[in-house]
């Protein structure tokens, strides 16, 4: 193991292994990963590979873009096949709200250049027989995205990144970072590395490598769960006669993602009530960890996916995978610089973390070692979150932001949960004079002013 | 015919088990828990008997604490009719659980109890004969093949030597190997109805058997940890390290 290098990264998930990449692929060789167990033990193995191109937010949706035309040149690359699926992505909609924000954000993708296509109930059932769309208003459809296998990606940018000089140390626990004159030591329990940059990639453990240096990195997982049925003999038949595959479904609506599998179904729900997990982080010799499924809980989505796609009823369920996913208060991760420390970088809360990874990693590098970001990253910006982000904050901020996933994303949107946190003394007067509040790094702060709410007669004051 | 079914919930296959640091037992919070797999081609074999029409009710049993229901709502969920739940507090061990199983058979009178051979978390492999003993029914175990005739069933069983095919009359106990038969999937729509079948609770203690466990764990560890291997440069070197290092060749 080096004793020096340039930039330490800690976590081998897809995320660290992409900066890894992005760094050595930047002509920064002298660069290393620290793995606490194996690459993608975490929560990459386990994730549905989905690489959805939606998102409202400008930082993610170009990170999510760049990654999408990454991971294509991959193979041609590394010469490792990462079982990237180009079948596009259907995201349905029952109500015109829903209808309008298609709308809406295709402007963000045209603006930062992601193809959308708009397709009537008709078209829909086309390009998925089996989808029930007599109650459909209409759909957007990306034919670029599709889904990609998580762990064949993780590993295909190690190799990468190990052409280029790169090097990975797996079973490696890091122990301690400690900041000296012009860097940083990172001990870990094979010796210590000296560097000049620290790289935070460590996903499901973010706020214990925060600890290490005095960081609330605002990170706790909530549990999701997906359902792989056993195949079935609609679906069999299609591949028999060489039918394309049906792409990616999402039915914003009943809130869940589905798409094929082995000739089966995968059916992933975002549903209300999904519990935190590792609030405390997880246990040192975690690894390839799933949890109990908890299928009540997603009974309405199931529901509502059998009305959708009456197949998906008609199988049997082959396995129901209930594991981590990193969340962050407002659901975007978090990437950048860490506030008040110096050369300490943080990629962490990827909730999308597939499809986020390229794009983090490739943004770093350039931040790392040109001294800027070549796109806006203010959606993604570690300063948006502090001391603020107590425990029992996250707790709640983060479910909430996991049950939004799916909801109608309006311009200027508040979310409710664990408010007030931070009030002015001027809070309560404020409050009698009819402000409606926003909540600003903690701080309620009204948006405007708003009397006679509950009354017919409606007045509203900016 | 009636069929009482026997399942066991133990940790997932697929889980790494972890050793607690005191060495008191394994990890099991947070932990993805299943039915055991034998017993799940118990619960198969069963339903196969009733499509076949030789058998009328399949009564799935567990012996647990309150959460090892849903290893009876899975049975049910495959078709089973209807569910029985012991509650049991912590350990239990073979013989009690086939104690209770003892008073189970006799309210309810069934004519075959199936189970699987094993549980893949104690490896005991001790309660279906035990309950033949207690009960002085005939057994059948290891069942790879089970055929239903005229008051009698013919199992056939895997044992060193090959197979075995064995007569028992009925009422009978039959412990199933994984090769009996291939398990189905439940479709989410049976899941869902599972849970409106019936599901009896039963305490243990109102039972009036003596389940107190009878051994005494001393401690638990883990297996020694695999050295790392070490990758040889050619064909020939491997060849050489087989034959006089490892001497398996």
């Amino acid at each position: 193991m080096k004793s020096k290098a340039k930039v330490v990264i800690v976590g081998g998930g897809v995320v660290g292994v992409s900066a890894l990449y992005h760094l050595a692929k930047k002509g920064w060789s002298d660069v290393v990963l620290v793995e606490r167990k194996e690459l993608t033990s975490g929560s990459t193995w386990h994730a549905a590979g989905l690489l959805p191109l939606f998102n409202m937010s400008y930082s993610v949706g170009q990170l999510h873009k760049y990654a999408v035309d990454l991971y294509k040149t991959l193979e041609e690359e590394t010469g490792k096949n990462v079982g990237f699926s180009v079948v596009s992505n259907i995201r349905l909609a029952s109500t015109k709200d829903r209808m309008d924000e298609y709308h809406q954000y295709a402007g963000v993708a045209q603006t930062i250049g992601v193809d959308v296509k708009f397709l009537t109930p008709d078209q829909v059932k086309e390009i998925w027989p089996l989808c029930n769309t007599s109650d459909l208003v209409g759909a957007i459809q990306h034919p670029e995205d599709g889904y990609i296998q998580p762990a064949d990606l993780t590993q295909a940018l190690a190799t990468g990144a190990r052409n280029r000089g790169a090097e990975i140390y797996r079973n490696t626990n890091v122990v301690g970072i400690k900041q000296i004159k012009n860097g940083w030591v990172v001990e870990t329990d094979k010796g210590s590395i000296e560097c000049e940059h620290v790289m935070s990639c460590s996903g499901n453990f973010a706020r214990q490598t925060g600890k290490m240096v005095g960081l609330e990195i605002p990170v706790i997982p909530v549990e999701h769960q997906y359902i792989v049925t056993e195949p079935h003999p609609e679906i069999q038949k299609r591949k028999k006669e060489g039918l394309p595959e049906m792409g990616v479904l999402r039915d914003s609506d009943s809130r869940w993602y589905m798409r094929e599998e082995a000739g089966g179904l995968i059916l992933g729900p975002y549903e209300d009530g999904a519990p935190c997990c590792y609030v405390d982080g997880p246990s040192k010799d975690s690894e390839y960890e799933l949890f109990q499924e908890d299928l009540d809980r997603l009974a309405p989505h199931i529901e509502g996916a059998i009305h959708r796609v009456p197949a998906f009823g008609e199988v049997g369920v082959k396995k129901v995978y209930n594991g981590a996913i990193c969340y962050t208060p407002d659901g975007n991760p978090i990437v950048g610089p860490a506030w008040g420390l110096k050369n300490f970088w943080i990629n962490e809360g990827h909730s999308f973390g597939i499809t986020a990874a390229g794009g983090a990693g490739w943004q770093l590098a350039e931040w790392i070692v040109d001294g800027e970001p070549t796109i806006d990253m203010l959606g993604v910006e570690p300063r948006r979150y502090g001391d603020y982000c107590s425990k029992s904050y996250l707790k709640e901020k983060n479910e909430e932001a996991y049950r939004n996933v799916f909801i109608i994303h309006y311009p200027d949107e508040e979310r409710e949960a664990a408010r007030p946190l931070r009030t002015a003394p001027c809070y309560d007067r404020m409050k009698k004079l009819g402000a409606v509040f926003g909540q600003k790094f903690g701080w309620e702060r009204p948006n405007f002013f708003c009397y006679r709410w509950h009354g017919t007669k409606r007045r509203l004051v900016f | 015919m009636k069929i009482l079914v026997a399942v066991k919930r133990v940790i997932d296959y697929n889980v790494q088990i972890r050793v607690k640091e005191d060495g008191s037992g394994v990890v099991t919070d947070n932990v993805k828990m299943s039915t055991n797999p034998p017993d799940d081609n118990a619960v198969e074999e069963a339903v196969k008997i009733k499509e076949s029409g030789k058998a009328k009710e399949i009564i799935a049993v567990t012996v647990g604490e309150e959460k090892a229901q849903e290893t009876v709502r899975k049975a049910l969920a495959v078709g089973a009719d209807r569910g029985i739940l012991v509650k049991a507090p912590c350990t239990i061990e073979p013989l009690a659980v086939a104690k209770i199983l003892q008073k189970i058979v006799e309210k309810e009178k069934p004519d075959l109890v199936f189970m699987g051979k094993q549980a893949i978390d104690d490896d005991c492999n001790q309660t279906g004969q035990m309950l033949a003993a207690i009960l002085n029914w005939p057994q059948a175990t290891f069942a790879s093949k089970i055929d239903v005739k005229e008051n009698v069933l013919e199992v056939t069983r895997e044992v060193d030597e090959g197979l075995e095919t064995i007569e028992v009359k009925i009422p009978s106990i039959v412990t199933c190997d994984l090769r009996l038969n291939e398990p189905r999937y439940a479709s989410l729509p049976n899941i869902m109805k599972a849970k409106k079948k019936p599901l009896e609770q039963i305490d243990a203690s109102e039972l009036g058997i003596d389940i107190k466990p009878r051994i005494e764990q001393i401690k638990v560890e883990e297996p020694p940890k695999r050295k790392a291997g070490i990758k040889v440069s050619s064909v020939e070197e491997l060849v050489q390290k087989l034959k006089n290092e490892a001497k398996v060749i």
